[in-house]
């Protein structure tokens, strides 16, 4: 078998051993070990086995990893996604699918302190999803908004998916953040759009609830400095050149960690299990990041001495297509693969060979990153596999998943259109990062 | 990524404890880091901050892996799985729970002798010179206690595939 | 092709090293073996591009040849680390021929298992600073400086600055933000790394350099058939060597044409000025002599007095 081959072979065995259940990491990890073995022999096999567990932990820039993790999870404790559903409930809970718009601006506000679209949706599932079947709302739009609202978690930023992306493409995490407000901005809007176009057609779906005073709109905002702060500190100081990622995260994570401690958490009474809950889960979540980073680190040393890259940049020259056109195929390909994978292993799975291509091509780094984020993103909501889905599910008891399917058509819709969008119209990704700092 | 119900009470605990010790450590790298920003307002900032944060992470990633292991954190796709009967289902889970053994333990076996190997070079961190083996030895703590942690798991769903029993 | 040679280094593509260096090396290699050498290049940026693997995955066998840096990770080269110490020389050409003159009587050992195709440094580096010009010694005092090498920092440290060591990435940022308030580089890293935009003075100092590893493992090379090594060595030491003293020149001219550009402040270190570094920097060379003598480099003081020598004797050429 010619190397390429082989590297293609090992990215099918690899979805095989996923499908089969083995987790990503491992079947990463063992695929790369295995394909370089046969590639290179043992001995080089054994040297990649000695150096990804160290040097895929070890880069300094990866410190932000852990920490934006834990400013989500500890924000999360401090109940901070209650204040943030009541103050956007306030302004739009009185149209028609209002409690829906207001859990996706809701996670949208929640995104913004947190990197990741998983915690993002449990949480915001907790809240919003008890609240929307009290006021009569269809689970099928209810779960589906928290599913869709979601991925805002990783596309506005700070996120998880943006830090990887920039380490594996040496691309600016702080440009690659900027870049991703506006994308953040038009996708909410479209996720509130898919609510009005429901409802408008389906009213039994969203009943709309009761308008709230002036006085109580500004007491729900008011409630909210937590998270504003949190935000303005972390992305501002990024934004304007204060703080390094790293440190952004850290003061993040201080900040999050603080209002858990001493804020208005629901479990006020139970403070010191409430912390070390979120201790473990923030733990738990840092070993499945970095466990997959090892596995794609491992993976990744394989690809690369298979020359598959190199075979596909050369096709996609030889094909002589124009390079939009290569650029639609990529995004259809991670469209489908979403279909079976979750975002950062697809992402971690894929950028080697993806992006020599896409440089050869001579896009934009920046913009591509926030086009395979929002595709990978997309991933997340489409079944059969669709973490975000799942989540939802674990989350609420008794809610069948052919539910959430069901519901979900809608925002696939708006994703699709903003997919289109940013294709169309780079500026909306480029135009802030161009503005920063100089 | 809901935590199961696990027979391995004490697994668990002493997985929680190696944890907390890498969280510790997280709190420690940010510490530090807030420190160096208050300092550098003023003339200073702390000399290695680089090099503390370094071993600060590797010992939060290695030392929450155990944790990740026992409590089902790592990231599978239970498309097929989820379909097939009850038994068969954790039997294919037991399959991948033992590959992870597999994978950490060659990870435990190479990460040794390339630890040995630095050792001998009399590797240190770049700035302030912190030998480089305390950053392995998180990572070797960690990939030994995930392989009992993975092995523990696999041969629970495993029993619990053959005896047909709910885990 | 019958024989494929992996060749890594940690280098972007787009940089000089890369384009001007390593691409046209491996052609020529192709070439010269009439295509029975095929060689696959990773740069920096892919994962056998890290900084910190190269002497360890060419030894590993992992790649055949490898380009790193010799003060990465620290103290593998104590020996090429000399070369290192302050006011040896300003030129590229004179401390890569220094290097190369140097090597088989006194670097060898700590070449084991590898075939050297070169060593190379760069032209003497500067002192770039933001927000403060530096003339004279005085002026650097408790200036945060990032540093690339221990040799480097104690230069600083005797200077009266507080040395800061970061990774060459974080550069930029740092700056920006005012972290730090400088940094010891050659010119180039002021384009590629675009620190024009954050650097507003630059102190043409040319007090140091840092070296760099050309290298093929041993085994591999002697196992090359005889044509094919006869290409290698055609290809590299003494006929490889000349040519990176003009490398260096080129690779830096678009540094300072960026800092130009900017209307940035570059000023030169005066004679006068010169001398009192040099004078205040003896302890502190001595101080590093003595620490390698330490580790077991027993005629660290020999090997530096060699290379005052070579230095001196190739900077007139
Ligand atoms: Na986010
Ligand atoms: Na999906």
């Amino acid at each position: 078998m010619s190397p390429p081959l082989l590297g293609l072979a090992g990215f099918g065995v690899t979805l095989l051993l996923i499908l089969l259940r083995v987790p990503v990491a491992v079947a990463m990890g063992l695929t790369g070990v295995a394909g370089f073995a046969l590639l290179n022999g043992w001995p080089g096999a054994a040297f990649t086995l000695g150096s990804a567990p160290f040097e895929s932990v070890f880069p300094y820039s990866l410190s932000v990893v852990p920490l934006f993790v834990a400013m989500g999870v500890f924000a999360a404790r401090a109940g901070l996604s209650q204040s943030l559903y009541g103050a956007v409930n306030a302004f739009v809970g009185h149209r028609r699918g209002g409690l829906a718009m207001a859990t996706i601006g809701a996670c949208a506000l929640f995104g913004a302190i947190c990197g990741s679209s998983l915690a993002t949706a449990a949480t915001m599932g907790q809240v919003a999803l008890p609240e929307m079947r009290r006021h009569g709302y269809d689970d099928r739009l209810a779960s589906a908004a928290i599913a869709a609202g979601g991925t805002l978690g990783v596309l506005i930023p700070p996120s998880i998916l943006l830090v990887l992306y920039g380490l594996l493409t040496e691309t600016s995490i702080g440009a690659l953040f900027v870049g991703a407000l506006i994308p953040g901005l038009v996708s909410t809007l479209l996720y509130m759009a898919a609510v009005v176009v429901q409802t408008r057609r389906h009213p039994e779906l969203g009943p709309a609830g009761e308008r709230q005073s002036w006085r109580r709109r500004g007491r729900a905002v008011a409630r909210i400095w937590e998270v504003a702060l949190l935000f303005a500190l972390v992305i501002g100081g990024i934004y304007f050149g204060l703080f390094s990622p790293t440190e952004a995260a850290a003061v993040g994570a201080a900040g999050a960690f603080l209002f858990a401690l001493l804020g208005r958490g629901e479990g006020r009474r139970n403070r010191a299990r409430d912390l070390l809950g979120a201790a473990f889960e923030t733990a738990r979540t840092t070993g499945m990041i970095f466990l997959i980073l090892v596995g794609a680190g491992l993976f990744n040393y394989f690809v690369e001495t298979s020359n598959l890259p190199q075979l596909l940049v050369g096709w996609a020259q030889a094909a002589g297509l124009p390079a939009f056109a290569v650029l639609l195929l990529v995004m259809l390909f991670y469209l489908v693969l979403g279909c079976f994978m979750d975002a950062l292993s697809m992402i971690l799975l894929t950028i080697p060979f993806i992006f020599p291509l896409i440089q050869a091509l001579g896009f934009d780094a920046v913009w591509f990153g926030i086009l395979v984020v929002t595709v990978a993103e997309i991933g997340l909501i489409t079944p059969p596999v669709g973490m975000n889905l799942f989540v939802i599910q674990g989350v609420v008891p008794g809610l069948r998943q052919e539910t959430i399917v069901r519901g979900i058509l809608p925002f696939l819709v708006a994703d699709l259109v903003r997919l289109v969008l940013l294709l169309l119209i780079p500026a909306l990704v480029l135009f802030l990062p161009g503005q920063m700092g100089h | 990524m809901q935590a199961v119900p696990s027979p391995l009470p004490l697994a668990r605990l002493v997985a929680r404890g190696v944890a907390l010790v890498g969280l510790a450590a997280l709190g420690v790298a940010v510490g530090v880091t807030l420190l160096d920003i208050a300092l550098s307002l003023g003339e200073s900032g702390i000399a290695g901050e680089v090099d503390i944060v370094q071993l600060c992470v590797m010992a939060g990633a290695w030392l929450a892996m155990p944790l990740a292991f026992l409590d089902d954190a790592h990231v599978s796709v239970d498309l097929l799985s989820g379909r097939l009967p009850h038994r068969a289902g954790l039997a294919l889970k037991g399959f991948g729970e033992l590959l992870s053994v597999a994978l950490m333990a060659l990870v435990l076996r190479y990460g040794w002798d390339t630890a040995q190997q630095q050792l001998t070079f009399g590797d240190v961190s770049q700035e302030i010179g912190i030998p480089i083996i305390w950053y392995w030895a998180p990572l070797l703590a960690g990939a030994a206690l995930s392989i009992l942690a993975a092995l523990l798991v696999a041969l629970a769903d495993l029993a619990a595939a053959l005896k047909g029993a709910p885990r | 092709a019958e024989i494929n040679l992996k060749l890594s280094h940690f280098l972007p593509p787009v940089h000089g090293i890369h384009t001007d260096f390593i691409e046209p090396w491996a052609h020529d290699l192709e070439a010269c073996s009439n295509g029975k050498v095929h060689v696959d290049i990773y740069p920096g940026g892919t994962q056998l591009g890290n900084v910190a693997k190269q002497q360890e995955q060419v030894l590993a066998g992992v790649v055949d040849i490898a380009h790193g840096l010799t003060g990465i990770p620290r103290g593998r080269f104590p020996r090429t680390s000399v070369i290192d110490l302050p006011f040896l020389t300003e030129s590229a050409d004179a401390a890569t021929r220094t290097l190369w003159k140097l090597y088989p009587e006194y670097l060898k050992p700590e070449y084991k298992g590898l075939h050297v195709l070169a060593l190379h440094a760069h032209n003497g580096g500067l002192i770039h600073t933001r927000d403060k010009q530096v003339k004279t010694m005085d002026d650097l005092k408790g200036l945060r400086i990032r540093t690339p090498s221990p040799a480097i920092s104690m230069m600083l440290e005797a200077l009266g600055a507080v040395p800061q060591g970061m990774p060459p990435g974080q550069v930029y940022e740092a700056l920006q933000k005012g972290v730090i308030d400088g940094t010891v580089f050659p010119w180039d890293p002021v384009k590629s790394f675009r620190l024009a935009e954050v650097l507003k003075y630059h102190l043409d100092a040319r007090v140091y350099t840092v070296s760099f590893f050309f290298v093929m493992n041993q085994k591999r090379y002697d196992s090359l058939p005889d044509d094919v090594r006869a290409c290698v060595d055609k290809l590299s030491g003494d006929n490889l060597i000349p040519k990176f003293g003009p490398w260096w020149d080129k690779w830096d001219a678009p540094g300072k044409a960026a800092a130009e550009e900017r209307g940035n402040v570059i000023t030169k270190l005066s004679d006068a000025e010169r001398a009192r570094w040099r004078e205040a920097l003896q302890p502190m060379i001595d101080a590093y002599l003595k620490q390698l003598e330490d580790q077991g480099v027993e005629n660290a003081r020999e090997i530096y007095a060699k290379a005052q020598a070579y230095t001196a004797e190739f900077e007139k050429k």
